[in-house]
């Protein structure tokens, strides 16, 4: 058994375990924090059910190691809300726009948008669906989750600009 | 869809990278793990040692030297994708990278990764054959460079001994107006190229070929130069060069086959996607 | 995954005695990279093994093999060999032809291995023509070394032979490290600088 000592920030909380190096953040998400939200489809990187955000950006949580994580910050959709428990811009729209139903690869699609809306507040459909090429969803037919981010992202912009 | 049990090591400076492959047997350089991490889940590959050199910061640098643009094995796609020298020097690469695979893959998938994997359908060995790559790699016993033309020892196999690191590529931007385009065709947006096409050209005054490039990925183990093409249509206007591309690529032999995918078809998308890319490079070369 | 595969070699060396080294099993199974010869079974087969890379990845196909016919006269050999991953990867079964055909200033090889591949081995290897490629690299090798073990049979004394010098077994065939010798034709053909 080979193992290493990992601490690393996760939804803003910071954890500390003894692992096996073969040990994938996904399974140590899942596993050892009990953070069950992302989900394994495939495990070599084509789904994008696992995808989680790494310092900010998205990656896969199956082709990552979690010793790889160490003395990094990630965000699963379990850190997606608000402090206050209230859902963001973006999940409040996947509900009102149906864009989920099974809801298996919707974690990985609200990693991916949150970081085109954190990019780019005014994502044309084109830019959106190139955003999500690396998500499969086998439920809605990608439409209602090209509406929601598009409500999402109006509803950002509004935001942005009622402070202004 | 675990991997097999391996021992972890994290070098933190490039020595210490090149002290480990000098001695361990059976290991695997972990970069960006976009490719090797499905091998190792599937257990495809079962390295005894994992070398993640995620740590040297050194191998990422994406800068100009002198004419040439260097890009550090380490770099990941997406940095190279907006970086706005490679956009300013060398802009069929970011065109290349559009095609490549998906934001989250790029986001951690490096370039030397996807050079020394060198999967006969991906995209970045092909511009680094049009743009005249020059590998720079090292080992504990000094460094070496490897044109890119003799890169590809065999499938899926650099020139890259068993104790050797590569550290980056030197790229050779065009100077001057030159038209380019990076043409490609697969299922699904982001799935490798089934053909791809990288085509860079300069035109005399008259409008006819002055200097050309043209690689193909997916055709062959290393990326097809089509040195007989461009020597044919040298000096061709638009419409004698589109004339002749169907016939040179009759003429390669051994066009690569698989289960998916026959070697007529592959031809067939050559002839379609190398016109395709003349035309475009055409006009942006105006 | 089924596949012929057609490669050959030239040595050199009378026929007669290209024929001799070449079903002694225990002096030309070592000639094979990265073989190992295990014992012989009663059956008059062999057991053994060879490991090769194909890419990321490196097999160890341990089963056996032994000659199905053996003619003299025509110069005419069948093997039949078969063998798995060890790591449960795939398997490989192949009926080899071997014809001797004696040429002015050498003997041709003549080798079609008629081979079924299994599992990872058979996904992995992008089509026929990756099999095919790595093939010939293995038959070039070891036509390489089995020409030096004729080289010192045919140097040995009278009553001595080559099977008291077997050659230690060749090491397991990286590519990369292997291709430098037959790189640059080998090179020529893949880069495609057409004829």
């Amino acid at each position: 058994m080979n193992t290493k000592h990992i601490q690393l920030e996760v939804n803003g909380q910071v954890y500390e375990r003894t692992i096996d190096v073969r040990l994938t953040l996904g399974d140590f998400l899942r596993h050892e924090l009990h953070l069950t939200g992302t989900h394994l489809g495939c495990e070599h990187g084509i789904c994008g059910a696992c995808t989680v955000l790494l310092n900010g950006h998205t990656a896969r949580a199956c082709l990552t190691l979690a010793v790889q994580a160490n003395a990094q910050s990630v965000t699963t959709i379990e850190g997606l809300a608000n402090s206050d428990g209230t859902l963001s811009e973006l999940q409040t729209a996947f509900k009102e726009c149906h864009s989920l139903q099974c809801g298996f690869c919707t974690p990985g699609f609200l990693t991916t948008l949150t970081e085109l809306l954190r990019e780019n507040l005014s994502p044309t459909e084109d830019e959106i669906r190139m955003a999500i090429t690396g998500n499969l969803c086998r439920c809605t037919g990608y439409q209602p989750i090209v509406d929601a981010t598009l409500l999402a992202a109006s509803r950002l912009r509004a935001r942005v600009a009622s402070t202004q | 869809m675990k991997p097999a049990p391996f021992e972890y090591h994290a070098p933190a400076t490039l020595q210490e990278a090149l002290a480990l492959i000098n001695t361990l047997d059976n290991y695997k350089i972990l970069a960006g793990g976009q490719s090797l991490m499905p091998m190792m889940n599937f257990r495809f590959v079962m390295p005894d040692h994992v070398i993640d050199i995620n740590h040297l910061a050194e191998l990422s640098r994406i800068e100009q030297r002198g004419e040439k643009l260097f890009i550090g094995a380490m770099s990941r796609q997406h940095d190279i994708h907006t970086s706005a020298l490679v956009q300013s020097l060398a802009p069929i690469i970011v065109q290349a990278y559009e095609r490549v695979s998906h934001r989250q893959i790029r986001n951690r998938g490096t370039y030397g990764g996807s050079l020394c994997h060198l999967d006969p359908s991906s995209e970045q060995p092909c511009f680094t054959a049009a743009l005249d790559g020059v590998i720079h790699v090292a080992s504990a016993q000094g460094a070496r460079t490897v044109p890119m033309s003799e890169w590809t020892s065999m499938y899926m196999t650099p020139a890259l001994a068993a104790n050797e690191l590569m550290l980056g590529v030197e790229l050779t931007p065009w100077k001057g107006a030159h038209g380019f385009a990076f043409e490609e065709y697969s299922r699904r947006h982001g799935d490798y190229a089934v053909v791809a096409v990288a085509a860079m050209l300069a035109l005399r005054p008259n409008g006819t070929i002055d200097r050309v490039r043209m690689v193909l990925s997916g055709t062959s183990a290393a990326p097809c130069v089509l040195s007989q093409l461009q020597d044919a249509i040298m000096g061709q206007s638009r419409e004698a060069a589109l004339a002749l591309v169907a016939q040179h690529i009759d003429q390669l032999p051994d066009v690569m086959e698989d289960a998916h995918y026959t070697s007529q078809y592959r031809r067939h998308l050559a002839k379609t996607l190398c016109k395709r890319a003349l035309v475009r490079a055409f006009e942006t070369a105006q | 995954m089924a596949l012929i595969i057609q490669s050959s070699f030239r040595t050199e060396a009378p026929i007669d005695v290209v024929w001799g080294v070449l079903t002694n099993i225990e002096v030309a199974a070592p000639c094979f990279p990265g073989a190992q010869l295990g014992e012989k079974q009663e059956d008059g087969t062999y057991k053994g093994s060879f490991n090769v890379k194909l890419g990321p990845m490196s097999f160890l196909f341990a089963g056996k093999f032994g000659f199905v016919s053996l003619d003299p006269q025509t110069h005419h050999a069948k093997i039949n060999a078969s063998g798995s991953d060890t790591k449960g990867r795939g398997g490989a079964q192949a009926l080899v032809d071997v014809q001797l055909t004696q040429e002015a200033a050498h003997t041709l090889v003549d080798i079609v291995s008629d081979a079924t591949l299994s599992g990872a081995v058979a996904q992995f290897g992008r089509g026929t023509g990756m099999i095919q490629a790595l093939t010939q690299q293995l038959i070039d090798q070891f036509a390489r070394q089995l020409s030096v073990v004729i080289a010192q049979d045919l140097a040995a004394t009278p009553g001595e032979s080559a099977q008291q010098s077997l050659p230690p077994s060749q090491p397991s065939l990286a590519m990369g490290a292997l291709l430098w010798h037959s790189l640059k034709d080998w090179l020529r053909g893949l880069l495609k600088k057409q004829a």
